[in-house]
């Protein structure tokens, strides 16, 4: 515990750094925009879901449904992917499997009921001003499969250049940063066999996406959320392994899907971007439900370090495990961070998500 | 009582709960003036007040009475309120599963907020609108009752059953009778268990040596065939229910004591990882929490094998099986709590029991065809008390028929049924009212110890059968008793569970099972 301590608080400063970089993936290459149809704004602001029981009935925000003729759509997303230039190097950083170029595995069901934003009604201060005037504004957004039950997330959106989004899973939601070709392209854990994300903007503009992730049953996640700079960290601890020992997985030592696509472990991905204005992050811990050779539990918990900017503070999260009938169960959480007496000590919560019982298949 | 209150105020406000409703005063006045009552205000369900008055604690019906001082609720804003208090082992993982289940199932939003792993408070809403809020303080069986006793909790949770000291002081306290059936309730069902790292070589450990490991008797591995190297013991503090219950049946056998220099742990988890990790450990704790540790495997020296296993804890076949208890005062709960409560026997409670890791208590079929080691222990055990003829006639007598895992078993010493057994009792009573046993044969069926004559062990095993019978019958008063046929056999010390030589075998022996076509 000891040295854990050192590292922790040594490696705090990096620890948003390397949530962001391990999935950000600034790509300039989707240039190919999808969904040419219109669509109104939608009139309330998206509503996050605040504590949505499961899976199917995850509430996101009711946007209007926008003309997209989805084969369109379809051979969009699976251009824009092949015309990508080749992950290799990220992906072997990874250890992903390149996908077989099987179509089928890039069934983007229902892909983006991507409503258009009226150019006219975006706010004047936009850098993007001149390009709008000259380009369609729609927002595309395309989820597609990859293995070990990941979803490769690509926004376009041509109008929002450098701009906050935030991307919503279910109840699970993050803020993140279009780069300087309001592009996005991110890597994210499917909680759902069937997941629908939502990307949208300050001004309430935004897309849909569902994808079909059948092997996401495969995986067993357990997601944590928070709101502002509280610096949370979820930590897996496989099989007795102690803080700092080969089997503690989290966002200093998250290893990668391959440690799960090949039954050996869990592995922690982190999203959300703490730079953006009232930021949501996000971390989710996946370990395999099959074929492990190993039974015991992994311990699950939730830690902060205790600082001047959280102390005596509450933290508003939320939690997501899987429920009854094996669906992904979110609750709203606010944590009390201890008084700033204790600034530097660590607030640990072991039993604020619970532990993953392996029994060996 | 105790001077926990203060703490326990504190707490609450902490993890958000306001106290305005609590031990404030009011005066409640009936409609037409006539009739008026002032006191501390105890609680209030949306209905009922609950008052601490010159009187004593009254509830009144609140759409009678006009309520005026400081302490009277909001009725417009009107939020349930309860709480629940006790064993880390239920409090920690179970209750939470239960409670978040329980919300999902009723379509409400639920939030949690948290102080710390141990004092946190669920809010459950609907619409936006907040219907109730159950705070929790998760300690251990022991502070559980303080608080029931203290009025500062409204379900404790207990790895035990209620001493007879606390059931005195209950009464005392306005609770009603807490040792009464309907009082409490199992929930769940759990076991002690010795664990040892995975390291260690030594699997082997009679439970009569466990008990001696930890009475202090044997403290070095290589008694027990292992390295020299001294044993390190680890184990619950001391107001642990489970810890208790350890102490009362195992060491409780011989009337010895835990040895001194025991490493004592605040949580099952705790205990777990502690004992993973050293390969000269051994500890108690749950089935539930072994973790990354190891059950100890425990030979008898008849043959069979003491092993925890979700069939075993059914059956109580295994000594060491611990129900995990909930205990509600004699009063009017809210009624957020009441379906709470009513929840938590639902069969899909029982679903989320078991996905949360735990040992739910719907019965389950073991066919005698699944009963094969049981059935050639029992060959191997026959001679002049049991003779081969006799084990025939019972092998006939079940033919056809498939065990069920409710079995009842009596307190030792005593002709009362255990808590589990209890809740048996009405398990399989509710059970038959449905109509799942119509067409079908119950067979109660007796057996005893080894102990003393055969004859006279047969005799008291039918008189065992005949106890339980009729206490289900009796439980099940609106059965349809021409749908249903009902036996008693008793085969004695025919089908022995566990060794004789221990006064844990005997009492595993001395049992009454259900048997079903």
């Amino acid at each position: 515990m000891a040295i854990y301590r050192k590292v922790g608080m040594a490696g705090a400063t990096f620890v948003v750094a390397a949530a962001a970089g391990f999935v950000m993936q600034n790509g300039g290459a989707l240039a190919e925009r999808f969904g040419s149809g219109k669509s109104a704004v939608p009139a309330e602001p998206p509503v996050l879901a605040a504590a949505v029981p499961e899976g199917p009935k995850f509430a996101p925000p009711q946007i209007e449904e926008a003309n997209v003729i989805l084969s369109q759509a379809k051979d969009a997303a699976i251009s824009a992917r092949s015309t990508l230039p080749l992950k290799t190097g990220k992906e072997a950083a990874l250890g992903v499997p390149q996908q077989p170029d099987r179509p089928n595995s890039y069934r983007v069901a229902a892909l983006g009921d991507a409503p258009v934003l009226n150019a006219p009604e975006l706010n004047g201060d936009q850098p993007t001003a001149q390009r709008q005037a000259q380009t369609d504004c729609s927002i595309a957004l395309s989820v597609v499969p990859e293995a070990g039950a990941m979803v490769r997330l690509y926004l376009d959106a041509p109008c929002n250049r450098d701009q906050r989004v935030t991307i919503q899973q279910g109840a699970l939601a993050y803020t993140a940063q279009t780069d300087g070709d309001g592009l996005l392209e991110q890597a994210i854990p499917a909680l759902t066999t069937e997941p629908s994300f939502y990307a949208y903007f300050a001004d309430k503009a935004g897309a849909k996406a569902t994808a079909k992730v059948p092997d996401a049953a495969d995986y067993e996640r357990v997601a944590l959320s928070w709101q502002g700079d509280a610096g949370l960290q979820l930590h897996a601890r496989e099989f007795g392994a102690d803080y700092g020992e080969a089997g503690h997985v989290w966002a200093q030592a998250p290893r990668t899907p391959s440690a799960a696509i090949r039954m050996q472990g869990g592995y922690l991905v982190s999203l959300g971007d703490a730079d953006t204005l009232e930021p949501r992050q996000v971390e989710i811990y996946t370990f395999p439900r099959e074929g492990v050779q190993k039974s015991g539990a992994v311990r699950i918990s939730v830690e902060a370090e205790i600082t001047a900017a959280n102390c005596g503070r509450d933290v508003q999260g939320m939690s997501i495990q899987t429920g009854p009938n094996d669906r992904p169960t979110a609750t709203q959480l606010t944590l009390a961070v201890p008084e700033c007496d204790a600034v530097g000590d660590f607030l640990v919560l072991n039993s604020l998500l619970r532990d993953l019982k392996v029994a060996r298949n | 009582m105790r001077n926990l209150c203060a703490a326990v105020i504190v707490a609450l406000f902490h993890i958000g709960i306001p106290l305005t409703a609590f031990a404030q005063d009011v005066t409640l006045t009936s409609r037409d003036g006539t009739v008026q009552v002032s006191g501390h205000l105890l609680g209030f369900d949306g209905t009922f007040y609950r008052i601490d008055s010159i009187y004593g604690e009254l509830t009144l019906d609140g759409s009678g009475v006009i309520c005026n001082g400081p302490g009277c609720p909001d009725l417009e804003s009107y939020v349930a309120e309860f709480s629940i208090a006790g064993s880390r082992t239920i409090g920690e993982t179970l209750m939470p599963a239960l409670i978040e289940a329980f919300a999902a199932d009723k379509g409400y939003a639920i939030s949690r907020k948290a102080r710390s792993d141990t004092e946190f408070t669920y809010v459950l809403a609907e619409n936006g609108k907040d219907v109730a809020r159950v705070g929790f303080r998760v300690t251990s069986s022991d502070e559980g009752f303080a608080d029931l006793l203290a009025n500062e909790a409204d379900i404790s949770l207990s790895m035990r059953e209620i001493r007879m000291e606390e059931t005195a002081l209950g009464k005392d306290a306005g609770l009603g009778n807490l040792g009464a059936p309907g009082r409490s309730r199992v929930l769940a069902l759990d076991g002690i268990v010795p664990i040892v790292s995975p390291l260690n070589p030594v699997k082997n450990i009679s439970l009569e040596n466990i008990m001696r490991i930890f009475a202090g008797q044997i403290s070095n591995w290589s008694e027990l065939g292992g390295v020299d190297a001294p044993m390190v013991l680890h184990a619950r503090e001391a107001k642990s229910g489970l810890q208790q219950a350890f102490e009362d049946v195992v060491l409780g056998a011989e009337k010895l004591t835990l040895t001194a220099g025991v490493t004592r742990h605040k949580s099952n988890v705790s205990t777990a990882d502690a004992v993973s990790r050293d390969p000269f450990a051994i500890g108690i704790t749950s089935f539930s929490e072994i973790g990354n540790a190891r059950a100890v495997r425990m030979p008898g020296t008849c043959g069979f094998v003491v092993e925890p296993s979700v069939l075993s804890l059914k059956t109580e076949d295994y000594p060491l099986t611990t129900p995990m208890l909930l205990y509600t005062p004699a009063r009017r709960l809210p009624q957020a709590a009441r379906e709470f409560l009513s929840y938590l026997r639902t069969p899909p409670a029982q679903l989320v029991i078991r996905r949360a890791g735990f040992v739910d208590q719907a019965p389950a079929l073991i066919p005698l065809d699944a009963q094969g080691a049981r059935l050639a222990n029992a060959i191997s055990a026959s001679g002049d008390e049991v003779p081969v003829d006799e084990l025939r006639s019972m092998v006939e007598r079940l033919r056809g028929l498939s065990r069920l895992t409710s079995t009842f078993r009596f307190k030792v010493g005593s002709s009362d049924l255990d808590a589990q057994s209890r809740s048996n009792v009405e398990q399989l009573a509710r059970l038959i009212e449905a109509g799942f046993y119509d067409g079908k044969s119950i067979v109660f069926v007796g057996f005893s110890d080894g102990d003393g004559a055969a004859a006279t062990n047969k005799r008291l095993a039918r008189a065992r059968a005949r106890v339980v019978r009729d206490a289900v019958l009796l439980s099940a008063p609106t059965a349809d008793r021409d749908r249903l046929t009902v036996r008693i056999e008793a085969f004695g010390e025919a089908l022995p569970m566990a060794c004789d030589d221990t006064p844990w075998g005997r009492q595993v022996n001395r049992r009454v099972e259900v048997w079903v076509d």
